[in-house]
């Protein structure tokens, strides 16, 4: 099974609910490391103008090129939802091995804490939310209701299959698992 | 001066003498809504921390060195009962438990319904009966700056103020997502998402030499905040922004590093008595060149 994220471009006001309220649920500490971040697109000029967000976060890719280049097979996708999680005991840390699978990752899903030679952390779909029967604290966060998540089959049912946004690039070889509804500049006449 | 504060703010700083509040953790309370009809209920969570106390003990302690005796009858929680059973919350235990008493109202509110059914029997309290767009009242104050009917007042340091020469830019200050007003401004998971900056049209960075990031000066006869800046199109020419709400924070020089807009606007309220935080006017340069 595959698990996916929906963005709905359109929704999103970058409020940055889904980012603080991800840092709070799994304790992580004000600094680099980020599960999830929002980015501003600014286009146009004043007073025509086009402004979106996007949100970034580890794409749980179908072919998930950080685990292939991991030295140590800290990375694994897991066969039951899809989810690509990190053995933070595995991990050898970032000085050891350069941040491979950062160099690897398109969208800098891979995250490193201020500490000395720090373990990747990363987003983990909140697996062990998804036990209770809910979905990821970002995705229950969001005051537009721009996120949401599920299967496959569940979120193209739903809201189609596209799978750009502005700012967003998929890739092909890798096959994120997120599908989007895109805010599309139109011009600024 | 006296400040009452649960934490170091810009206020308490001033302050000859802080009395330590304690946070809406360490207190039992009571809340009604606004526009929203419901009241809720503020639980207790822990002892007041450090030296930390309740408004009602800071009153408390407070009456009885002036001899006030009617103080200290009751605790928070013996006053928040005494306030719910004088409303319309049916049942205390339910009300502490869920936090929250939703009133159930018949209809949907609509303000001014009865002059809306009947306005010949209910009357505003005006002159007319009627809400009045133009007022004889306020005519017969014969204020040029409260006009009769509402109208465009050139305002003091607008665009026509001689004082452009010098300080060419308008300065505004927007409400931002991650705080509000004032409050949580020093939470760093809120502090990272979104840096405290002064926006600047891209044309009014240009011609200053100024790139997005840049560290400036903003400045006019009242005060200079150093904050960096953030170059955008989604800000008109002319016109720069502090977001409001930002903390004082001055340096050794006497500088803003907090970017609290405060530092720059002028004290001066509208004749109607409105605060006018977006009536003044700035330069911006690069700071430190």
């Amino acid at each position: 099974m595959q698990r996916v994220m929906y963005f709905d471009q359109t929704h999103c006001t970058g409020c940055f609910a889904c980012e603080v309220a991800c840092k709070d649920w799994h304790d992580i500490p004000a600094g680099p490391a980020k599960w999830i971040w929002i980015t501003t697109n600014e286009r146009g000029i004043y007073p025509r103008l086009h402004v979106s967000f996007l949100i970034h976060l580890c794409n749980h890719c179908v072919e998930p090129n950080c685990a292939v280049v991991c030295p140590v097979r800290a990375i694994t996708k897991r066969k039951e939802d899809g989810f690509v999680v990190v053995d933070t005991k595995k991990c050898v840390g970032r000085n050891v091995c350069q941040g491979l699978c950062l160099k690897a990752c398109p969208y800098k899903a891979p995250q490193f804490g201020a500490e000395q030679n720090p373990r990747m952390q990363k987003c983990h779909f909140c697996l062990e939310r998804w036990k209770e029967g809910k979905k990821p604290i970002c995705v229950a966060s969001c005051p537009t209701r721009a996120l949401d998540a599920g299967t496959v089959e569940e979120i193209c049912k739903k809201y189609g299959k596209t799978n750009t946004a502005e700012g967003f690039k998929y890739s092909s070889k890798l096959k994120p698992a997120i599908f989007f509804k895109s805010k599309n500049y139109k011009g600024a006449s | 001066m006296v400040v009452h504060e649960q934490f170091m703010t810009a206020t308490a700083r001033f302050a000859d003498i802080v009395l330590p509040s304690s946070t809406l953790l360490e207190r039992n309370d009571i809340i009604a809504g606004g526009a929203t009809p419901f009241y809720g209920r503020v639980n207790k969570i822990i002892e007041p921390l450090y030296e930390s106390k309740s408004h009602l003990e800071i009153a408390e302690m407070l009456a009885a060195h002036l001899g006030l005796s009617e103080y200290g009858a009751k605790t928070d929680e013996e006053l928040v009962r005494q306030i719910a059973d004088g409303s319309s919350i049916p049942d205390y235990t339910s009300f502490k438990e869920n936090g929250i008493y939703r009133i159930k109202l018949k209809e949907p509110f609509v303000s001014f319904s009865d002059q809306i059914k009947d306005p010949a029997n209910n009357p505003f309290p005006t002159p007319s009966g009627k809400i009045e767009i133009y007022s004889e009242q306020l005519a017969k104050l014969d204020d040029p700056l409260i006009p009769a009917i509402p109208k465009y007042l050139e305002p003091w340091e607008g665009l026509n103020d001689s004082l452009t020469m010098r300080y060419p830019l308008q300065l505004i200050n927007k409400h931002v997502k991650r705080r509000a007003h004032s409050q949580l401004e020093t939470l760093p998971w809120l502090k990272e998402v979104e840096m405290h900056a002064m926006q600047i049209n891209t044309l009014d960075a240009e011609t200053r030499n100024i790139h997005d990031g840049d560290v400036v000066k903003v400045f006019n006869d009242r005060g200079i905040i150093v904050i960096p800046a953030k170059v955008t199109e989604r800000i008109m020419l002319g016109v720069i922004c502090l977001p409001q709400g930002a903390w004082y924070a001055p340096d050794e020089n006497g500088y803003d590093r907090g970017g609290c807009a405060n530092t720059l606007t002028r004290e001066q309220h509208s004749p109607c008595g409105a605060l006018v935080t977006n009536s003044c006017l700035v330069q911006v340069e690069k700071y430190g060149v």
